[in-house]
């Protein structure tokens, strides 16, 4: 049913509403109107055509309506409003990154104690040595001894405002033991907000039994004293 | 929900979205907050800064922290937000010499810096290896900076440096 | 009775706000509605009311949801608020107010006139 009147009229009062995205809602709405209006005209016996022009005539004038809606639609308003949506839709998707990925990967890294092969130990030993540098919490958790002469000396790490990101640990300080030897680890960290490493060194002296890593860079110091189990059968 | 009440709430939620954006990204609104949280995290300073100087990607911050000199620089990310740059911590100052000093390139920007143990030195003077000579007489504090810039097609590595007293003696001279 | 469109302006959200008092409608329904409640004393033309209904939406005195019917038509209801409510209770006071001061003035014209 071509209804051209009800079509320029609704053409007309879209042509004033500045905001694109409400045309649409408007259109519907006064359309269904219009289309009611028509049926009630028909009902009571009036052709299409006539119905069509009273319905016309009842709903009034096109420019008015129009610049009223428009009014009611405010385009700025509408647009910052749209524009928000769609950053608020960004922001999110940005922060699920920098915010997700970090504590995902914190919550499901195995903890590398893991990785040692079990019947490579000679022994292992539960610590709780707790050092802090600026914000930084450094909590030693384990010693595992191979038999190949490696120590492991297991460690993790997190900043005390716990969304603080920043350079990655560089040192743990010096690691000697009490008969003056000095070692060279080898580190492997996982990612994420509590950061778990493992500290690897090669030829511990099987005599030693205190190990001692000691922290004195830019004014910060720490020091902590690890007493060993020095194996029975190597005495 | 009123379209104005509902922008209220984008610009609240984006506020909260942007705070934890900034906390968790390292990225900063503040080039200073980039610069102390930077040498917070790697456990130096906080220094002293006495001088702040722009270069293309970023910002050079010079500054003091108990025996050392630093010269970080914070980087410029998205136009306007700031994130950790490169070589947040400092060297060692010698005091036994009348002038020290480091240098380093990053990205053909080349910066060098360091500080006057020695009052007299009034002026100094660094030559580049292309023979271009730089020169400096108003210190920050005590402390001083060059920057450069190089290009393919010259040496422009640092070569050698002086520092005169007020009368044009040459107190303090180091070749690289 | 024909009304001048000026008179029922200040009063638009009274009846607009009564209208939906009881029951959600959609626009068309609401000029049926008044139509019938009034004795088609408002002749108004009805494409005005939509903007009207617009800005009380924006206020937050009412809230719309789309119902398509059966024969597929979508229809736009109007439902309101808990401020429009709210707004509905001062509206009836500011027009009884207007409504016995009118009065009172009208009654001393009388008066004067006895």
């Amino acid at each position: 049913m071509l209804m051209p009147k009800k079509e320029r009229f609704l053409e007309e009062v879209l042509s004033y509403i500045k905001f694109p995205f409400d045309r649409e809602n408007i259109k519907t709405e006064l359309e269904s109107h219009i289309v009611e209006k028509i049926d009630d005209y028909m009902e009571q016996g009036y052709d299409v055509e006539k119905a069509e022009e009273l319905a016309i005539n009842d709903i009034g004038d096109a420019k008015e309506i129009g610049m009223e809606l428009n009014k009611e639609h405010n385009a700025l308003l509408g647009w910052l409003w749209k524009i928000t949506n769609g950053m608020v839709v960004l922001f999110i998707i940005g922060n699920l990154f920098f915010v997700g990925v970090p504590f995902f990967i914190t919550f499901f890294s195995s903890s590398p104690i893991n990785d040692i092969d079990k019947s490579s130990i000679v022994y292992q030993m539960d610590i709780d040595e707790q050092v802090k540098l600026d914000n930084t919490v450094i909590h030693f958790t384990n010693i595992v001894y191979q038999d190949n002469g490696e120590l492991n000396i297991f460690f993790e790490h997190y900043d005390t405002k716990l969304w603080g990101t920043g350079w990655s640990l560089g040192t743990i300080g010096e690691i000697t033991d009490n008969l003056g030897n000095t070692y060279r680890a080898r580190s492997a960290c996982s990612a994420g907000i509590k950061t778990k490493c493992i500290h690897s060194l090669d030829n511990f002296s099987k005599k030693a039994d205190t190990l001692i890593i000691s922290y004195d860079s830019y004014n910060r110091k720490y020091k902590v004293e690890i007493s060993l189990q020095v194996g029975e059968n190597d005495e | 929900m009123s379209r104005g009440k509902k922008l209220l709430r984008n610009m609240i939620v984006l506020g909260l979205l942007l705070y934890v954006f900034l906390n968790r990204s390292s990225l900063y609104l503040n080039p200073l907050s980039a610069h102390e949280d930077s040498e917070r995290s790697i456990h130096y300073g906080p220094s002293e800064v006495v001088h702040i100087e722009n270069f293309e990607g970023g910002k050079y911050v010079l500054g003091k922290y108990d025996k050392w000199v630093s010269c970080n620089m914070v980087s410029k990310v998205f136009f306007f937000l700031w994130g950790f740059g490169s070589d947040p911590t400092g060297f060692e100052n010698d005091q036994t010499k009348a002038v020290d000093y480091t240098w380093a390139a990053i990205n053909h920007n080349f910066k060098l810096y360091g500080i006057i143990n020695d009052d007299r030195v009034k002026k100094i003077e660094i030559t580049l290896g292309n023979g271009k000579v730089l020169i400096q007489t108003d210190f920050y504090d005590d402390l001083f900076l060059f920057t450069w810039r190089d290009t393919l097609d010259e040496d422009w590595n640092f070569k050698n440096i002086r520092g005169y007293d007020a009368n044009n003696n040459i107190i303090f001279e180091e070749e690289y | 009775m024909k009304m001048d469109k000026g008179l029922i302006g200040g009063s638009t959200i009274l009846l607009v706000l009564s209208l939906l008092e009881v029951t959600d409608r959609y626009g068309y329904e609401m000029i049926k509605e008044l139509d019938l409640r009034s004795d088609k004393t408002f002749q108004f033309k009805e494409g005005t009311l939509y903007p009207v209904l617009h800005k009380l939406e924006n206020n937050g005195y009412v809230k719309s949801y789309i119902v398509k019917a059966d024969t597929g038509k979508k229809r736009k209801y109007y439902q309101i608020t808990r401020s429009g409510k709210k707004q509905l209770v001062e509206e009836k006071k500011k027009w009884e107010v207007f409504s016995t001061s009118v009065n009172k003035v009208i009654a001393g014209d009388l008066h004067a006139h006895a």
